[in-house]
């Protein structure tokens, strides 16, 4: 399936640096990127719920979770994101500080796509695009 | 030679003497009444006495000896011419004298047979046992004429009756001595051998009799019974902790059961000369020894000595005597196996008192037999109620059905087994650790040890090991952080540098800057929260109004600034705690209260105490943002925040909780959901009001 080169990425992550050193890496994609930054889960639900009722073409075409967030943490985002029918299509990428096995098992368990340490790589991330099936004008 | 064989020997030969003397008697008869009134001096007549091994006597009609034989000479030691008359009365011995005269004298005058045993005392000192009979003889006239007699030298058969009531008496008393021995005890046996060995002693009139006892390891022997007749010295009281080793051939043989039996010291083996010398230099002539084997080892010996004579020691006698030392080890083996038994169950009664366990046995269908009665409050049902009834009339079936699987693995592994039940007792449940063991074929012993407090402290220890590994994740993972953001950031300045692009340059490195700084902070807060698991300071009692005073005193510049109220009520109690501590607990509350105000309205703060049950909680309240109520334990954590934009790295809960914990209190926080306030309420134990 070939894919639009646009791509809407939501970003879902408290620390404002971290979400700058996402932000930066992807900019290094040729494609148009559409970056979403929400900075907590509650905020981030609410979005995706408002969009997948009104606005499904407004819902992005990837998500990038952090797992340690304030209030509802990125485990739970993900869960209720991939319970809910409108939503569990989009691909969700965990991107934590956390390297622990434990907590990739439990990610991936849960639903997540694909689960990649912090920082972003964008070598890596393209990759993992490709895998989602879409095409990377490199 | 057994006693029956020598009986037999003996009795024989009686017999034969017996019908001897008889056959004699009847020749004698004969011969007078075919030389009715024919003097015995005859020459054929004469023949016959002289050359019978009978002594033969004649007298006259008053009793006055007229003739004797050459056999009576050789029995009673005097001389033909010495006898006649009432001389031979001075041949018997002094102590028969008497009797026999005045018996004689009255038999004659009765003019009947008559017969005596008595004895001959020879010049030479001897005696010579007889047994003498007479019988009258008459005339034509019926008239008595004289009396004519016999003596038979009895000596021999005397000696052997003798021998043999002798033995019959010592078997007498040994059997007496044995009864003594039947029941004694530790306290009395001491003195029962002590009593023994002289009663023994006395009896087959021996010099000294004694018992050695072996000890201290089997190395050394020590004389503890010792009897020694009239002018015998003792030893006993040199004759203590002998080295065995100094008696090779003695030991040897005693450990091998063999008697030690010396008629004469002196011809002693080579090989036990260095036990001829020592009892030789204590005069010692004979020497009689029997082992005391006690489970295959020697355990002692009854000993006895002759130190004036030589003696010889009878088969006889010595086999009654080695009864005696038989006695004597039942009596120490049965002393010894009681003494072994009361120890052992004085330990096994001291385990038992020692250990934290109840005991409970129980047969192979399940019944309690008995138990222990400490720890009595720990019973389900009452120690009466349980005896006598099967396991699952009395435990919940659960408990029951597993005991009951254990005890059927118990008996048919012979292993032991535990395991783990819960049974309420007195309205709360204990916990309880059951090791069941088969004793015996029948019986299975079960320990059981209320094991509630460990598992709860198991529990807490479960909790904290857990609380350690969040802790420790989530420093590791919060210290991270930072880290992420230098090297993110230092890793797009050195593309940046290369492509020669600036405009990024001071505003990334401003950013990596502040991670380090947020980095330092944290790790001078985790310093702190573990600072704030120890109490520092020794509790004292501290009114809690006056430290919400000190700490309202301390934010009065943000209370102003946020246009706060705060409101305390006037019934806070004094409680036993670190003080600065919890200064920190509700300085950390009130800023908390502060910083998640609502922004369009004036924060309102309350801070107050309530009963809960027996507890007084004290709680700070707030009409701030609230949160979500799943959210109120989260909070607690390490560096967590709700909201990503205040300031702070979110470590005073984690502190504040830490505080109150290590307290042994508990804090909470409640709250209807966002925008509807927060409270936070914590209590510590012994509070004063």
């Amino acid at each position: 399936m070939k894919k639009e080169n646009t791509i809407n990425i939501l970003l879902i992550e408290d620390d404002h640096d971290h979400a700058e050193l996402a932000k930066r890496a992807l900019q290094n994609l040729d494609n148009k990127i559409n970056i979403t930054h929400l900075k907590n889960g509650e905020r981030a639900i609410e979005y995706l719920q408002l969009n997948s009722n009104k606005a499904p073409n407004n819902l992005p075409d990837l998500i990038l979770l952090d797992l340690r967030l304030p209030g509802i943490d990125g485990k739970d985002i993900l869960i209720k994101i991939k319970k809910q029918k409108n939503l569990k299509a989009i691909p969700v990428i965990i991107l934590t500080t956390s390297g622990f096995s434990h907590d990739k098992e439990i990610a991936l368990l849960n639903g997540a796509d694909s689960y990649i340490v912090k920082p972003l790589n964008i070598n890596n991330f393209k990759i993992e695009l490709e895998k989602f099936g879409y095409n990377l004008n490199t | 030679m057994p006693q029956n064989t020598q009986d037999k020997n003996n009795t024989e030969r009686i017999r034969y003497l017996e019908s001897r003397v008889a056959e004699l008697e009847k020749e004698i008869l004969e011969k007078n009444r075919n030389y009715n009134k024919t003097d015995l001096g005859s020459l054929n007549f004469r023949l016959l006495t002289e050359n019978v091994a009978v002594g033969i006597f004649q007298t006259d009609e008053h009793g006055t000896t007229t003739y004797v034989n050459p056999y009576w000479c050789k029995i009673s030691g005097i001389s033909y011419e010495e006898a006649l008359g009432d001389g031979w009365l001075s041949a018997v011995h002094p102590d028969d004298r008497y009797i026999i005269a005045s018996n004689w004298k009255k038999k004659s005058k009765e003019e009947e047979q008559s017969s005596a045993e008595y004895r001959f005392l020879k010049p030479d000192g001897t005696i010579t046992w007889v047994t003498g009979q007479a019988i009258p003889y008459k005339n034509n006239n019926g008239e008595i004429t004289g009396y004519i007699g016999t003596i038979t030298d009895i000596t021999q058969q005397k000696r052997i009756e003798e021998a043999l009531n002798n033995n019959l008496e010592v078997e007498k008393l040994i059997s007496v001595i044995s009864s003594k021995f039947i029941n004694v005890d530790l306290k009395r046996i001491n003195n029962e051998i002590n009593r023994a060995i002289e009663v023994i002693g006395r009896h087959i009139n021996i010099d000294r009799s004694y018992v050695f006892l072996i000890s201290d390891c089997r190395k050394f022997m020590s004389n503890t019974h010792e009897w020694c007749n009239k002018g015998i010295e003792p030893q006993k009281y040199i004759l203590q902790r002998l080295p065995l080793t100094e008696f090779p051939w003695w030991i040897e043989k005693l450990s091998s059961l063999q008697t030690i039996h010396i008629d004469n010291v002196d011809y002693m083996p080579n090989e036990a000369s260095a036990e001829k010398e020592i009892l030789k230099a204590q005069n010692i002539k004979s020497v009689l020894v029997f082992p005391m084997i006690i489970d295959n080892e020697l355990n002692g010996f009854l000993g006895f000595d002759s130190v004036n004579n030589f003696k010889k020691w009878e088969e006889e006698e010595t086999l009654l005597l080695k009864l005696l030392a038989e006695i004597f080890v039942n009596a120490l083996k049965r002393i010894s196996t009681e003494q072994r038994i009361r120890k052992s169950e004085e330990r096994n009664k001291a385990i038992v008192e020692a250990l934290p366990d109840l005991f409970f046995r129980l047969d192979k269908k399940m019944v309690l037999l008995d138990c222990s009665k400490q720890y009595n409050e720990l019973f389900y049902i009452p120690y009466e109620a349980f005896l006598g009834k099967k396991l699952n009339k009395i435990l919940p079936p659960k408990v029951a059905k597993l005991a009951a699987e254990k005890i059927d693995k118990a008996f048919k592994t012979n292993k032991l087994q535990i395991f783990y039940y819960p049974l309420t007792i007195k309205g709360s449940e204990r916990w309880f650790e059951a090791r069941v063991l088969p004793a015996g074929k029948n019986e299975i012993l079960a320990l059981v040890r209320d094991i509630t407090s460990i598992r709860r402290q198991q529990k807490i220890l479960e909790q904290k090991n857990e609380e350690l590994e969040r802790y420790t994740y989530t420093v590791s993972h919060d210290l991270k952080s930072p880290l992420i953001t230098v090297k993110g950031f230092a890793t797009f300045l050195i593309e940046d540098i290369k492509n020669n692009k600036f405009d990024n340059l001071q505003k990334d490195l401003s950013r990596i800057i502040q991670a380090a700084d947020k980095m330092s902070t944290m790790l001078e807060e985790i310093l702190e929260i573990s600072k704030a698991g120890q109490i520092v300071k020794a509790h004292e009692s501290i009114p809690l109004k006056q430290i919400v005073d000190e700490v309202l005193n301390l934010l009065s510049i943000v209370i102003k600034q946020k246009n706060a109220t705060i409101k305390v009520s006037g019934n806070l109690p004094s409680i036993i705690a670190d003080k600065n501590r919890i200064k920190d607990v509700f300085q950390n509350l009130i800023e908390n209260a502060l910083k998640y105000s609502k922004e369009d309205t004036n924060p309102v703060i309350n801070i107050g105490c309530k009963k809960q049950r027996d507890k007084t909680v004290v709680f700070v309240k707030d009409n701030g943002i609230g949160m979500k109520p799943e959210l109120t334990e989260k909070i607690f954590g390490l560096f967590t925040k709700l909201q990503s934009n205040t300031k702070g790295t979110g470590i005073g809960l984690a502190i504040s909780k830490r505080i109150i914990e290590a307290h042994n209190g508990k804090i909470w926080a409640e709250s209807a959901g966002p925008g509807k306030g927060s409270a936070f309420y914590f209590y510590i134990p012994n509070v004063k009001n």
